[in-house]
């Protein structure tokens, strides 16, 4: 074998023990040559145990994707938990069946690129746009890419289900410093920063009622915030539900039932 | 090379059947290694070539060649491979994002295992899990869902408010079976008693649970969930919105036939089974409702607008 073939080889056999999660490390042997070493620690699973509860629910999480090529995924590392002596109780009936689908050829991509920090672009709704992703989310059963829109100069959101072309690698690896721990409070309802008063009939719109605060007379206190939804959210209930205060809230659902009332 | 995917077995397998004392069940195993019977005996047949290259060429795994056939694995010499190989970032993503999604649905006792074990795993990938991920379920009341896993565990019935529409409140006697999630929403299956037949209730809508002291009968399974339910129900409504392009979000939410996209307006066919939901609909686009047909689908919302207008003392126009 000639050398070139030799590294070429040799390369290529590096990756796919990599890909295996066998890294290579390049190192001097005690010969004093150069050489390379694969560490045990750097490539077994370390030991990992579970409680029998706890390994009711690694159990069902191998079985929530319905998507195939993460759902091959997930079996693959629940077999390398029982491998390394994970045994949940087969008997034991669960009463939860969570599921969850990936979204597209985008959804590997934008994963793999937020794993290695190199930046993406992607077609949103017939624009290309160029993100450094820092996260993806699950919402509601959608999912979504959070990340540093580069074009824009700010941190952006996209909804997957919307890219008009998919997602592809417009970069170098590590471009990008690594992301906040703090990210999964990116997605949580936290821009209530109003207070209102809302009177609703009696029996009506009770998902409404049950995330308010009783405040007497039919009155019911709520937290929201000034995106517009909540008012979009309360026309929605019509003459069920009346605005007491603040003023702009009451105007602001006024207004928009007037552009359906004031329309026939 | 043979196949990545094989290889990544061979490589989970040897220390899973080392781990079980050198007998597994052929059948048992290939469904936990996610693979037909065949594909895994296989595998098993392979590793009959493999060996630990430090204990010299002859000294491979033995494999009951024999026993394959009665559908046990029995094998011998392979302890020198007792660890599996750590998870790759694909492996480590797909089962933590799983468990996660376990945890939005979990309540009490389970949801405090799915945490804990959450954390031992991304433990255990170490590096492997560095990709952020958050999920997020409208799972309703976090007490409900303890109620609810307590009743299914226990095999009681429960009593409980439930929201129909949003519009007013029923009392619902069920039997409950299985929390799970469709598309964007998660549902309770339950045997309903006033009913007598499967039911679906979104967890979101169920008000306080109260656990009867009364057994559940068996029921066996219940049927599987179809979230299209809408489009099989009588008497269904075609109707067209258009809608401006900011708010075509809400059409994400929507049981949508046909979507069309233009530069100013993004047009929805819906079917409609309840013509409330829609009255609600479209008082929430207000604004950004740009045109609706049939036009007459539009008359129940305007009518509600000018009540609701009238409570306030405003102008209509």
């Amino acid at each position: 074998m000639s050398p070139n073939t030799f590294n070429r080889t040799f390369e290529r056999d590096k990756a796919e023990l990599l890909a295996l999660g066998v890294p290579i490390e390049v190192g001097e042997a005690p010969d004093g040559e150069d050489g390379y070493r694969v560490r045990r620690a750097s490539f077994e699973l370390p030991p990992v145990e579970f409680t029998a509860a706890e390994a009711a629910m690694v159990a069902l999480a191998g079985s929530v994707w319905q998507s195939a090529a993460q759902s091959e995924q997930a079996v693959q590392a629940l077999a390398k938990l029982r491998a390394a002596g994970l045994n949940p109780d087969p008997g034991r009936a669960l009463a939860l069946a969570p599921a969850i689908r990936a979204e597209g050829e985008s959804f590997d991509t934008l994963a793999g690129a937020i794993a290695d920090r190199c930046p993406v672009s992607f077609g949103y709704q017939g624009q290309t746009r160029h993100l450094q992703p820092r996260g993806l989310a699950s919402r509601h059963g959608a999912w979504y890419v959070k990340g540093f829109d580069t074009d824009r100069g700010e941190p952006r959101t996209f909804k997957l289900s919307r890219f008009s072309e998919p997602a592809r690698r417009d970069g170098r690896p590590g471009s990008f410093p690594p992301t906040d721990p703090g990210f999964d409070k990116l997605f949580t309802d936290d821009a209530a920063d109003a207070e209102c008063v809302v009177e609703i009939r009696p029996g009506a719109a009770p998902s409404l009622s049950r995330r308010g605060k009783p405040a007497g007379h039919g009155r019911y206190r709520f937290r929201y915030g000034q995106d517009g939804q909540f008012a979009a959210e309360l026309a929605g209930y019509g003459a069920d539900v009346l605005v007491v205060e603040p003023a702009e809230l009451r105007d602001e659902v006024a207004a928009r039932l007037r552009a359906i009332g004031g329309r026939a | 090379m043979k196949s990545d995917s094989q290889v990544r077995r061979l490589l989970a397998l040897i220390p899973y059947l080392a781990s079980h004392g050198g007998w597994a069940d052929l059948a048992e195993t290939a469904r936990i290694f996610g693979v037909g019977a065949a594909q895994l005996r296989k595998d098993v047949e392979i590793l009959q070539f493999v060996g630990d290259q430090d204990r010299g060429p002859e000294n491979l795994i033995d494999i009951d060649i024999e026993g394959l056939d009665e559908g046990d694995i029995f094998l011998s010499n392979a302890d020198f491979l007792t660890r599996p190989l750590r998870f790759t970032k694909d492996e480590a993503l797909s089962l933590i994002v799983g468990l996660q999604a376990v945890a939005e649905l979990a309540a009490g006792d389970e949801l405090a295992a799915a945490r804990s074990a959450l954390e031992k795993l991304r433990a255990a990938a170490g590096e492997a899990a560095n990709v952020p991920v958050a999920v997020v379920e409208s799972a309703g009341d976090p007490q409900v869902r303890e109620a609810l896993a307590k009743a299914i565990n226990d095999k009681r019935v429960v009593a409980f408010d439930y929201d129909v529409q949003g519009e007013k409140t029923v009392q619902v006697q069920a039997e409950p079976k299985l929390v799970t999630t469709a598309a964007r929403y998660v549902y309770l299956q339950a045997w309903s008693r006033q009913r007598e037949g499967w039911r679906t209730y979104r967890l979101d809508r169920i008000g306080s649970v109260t656990i009867l002291d009364e057994p559940a009968q068996a029921r066996g399974e219940p049927p599987p969930f179809d979230p299209d339910w809408v489009a099989s129900r009588p008497g269904a409504q075609l109707v067209t919105l258009a809608i401006a392009p900011k708010a075509a979000w809400l059409a994400d939410y929507w049981p949508v036939r046909e979507v069309r996209k233009s530069a100013d307006a993004v047009e929805v066919d819906l079917l409609v089974a309840d013509q409330h939901w829609l009255t609600a609909q479209l008082l929430r686009l207000g604004p950004d409702l740009l045109d609706v047909q049939p036009a007459a689908a539009l008359e129940p919302a305007a009518a509600e607008a000018r009540d609701a207008l009238a409570r306030y003392g405003a102008p209509v126009k």
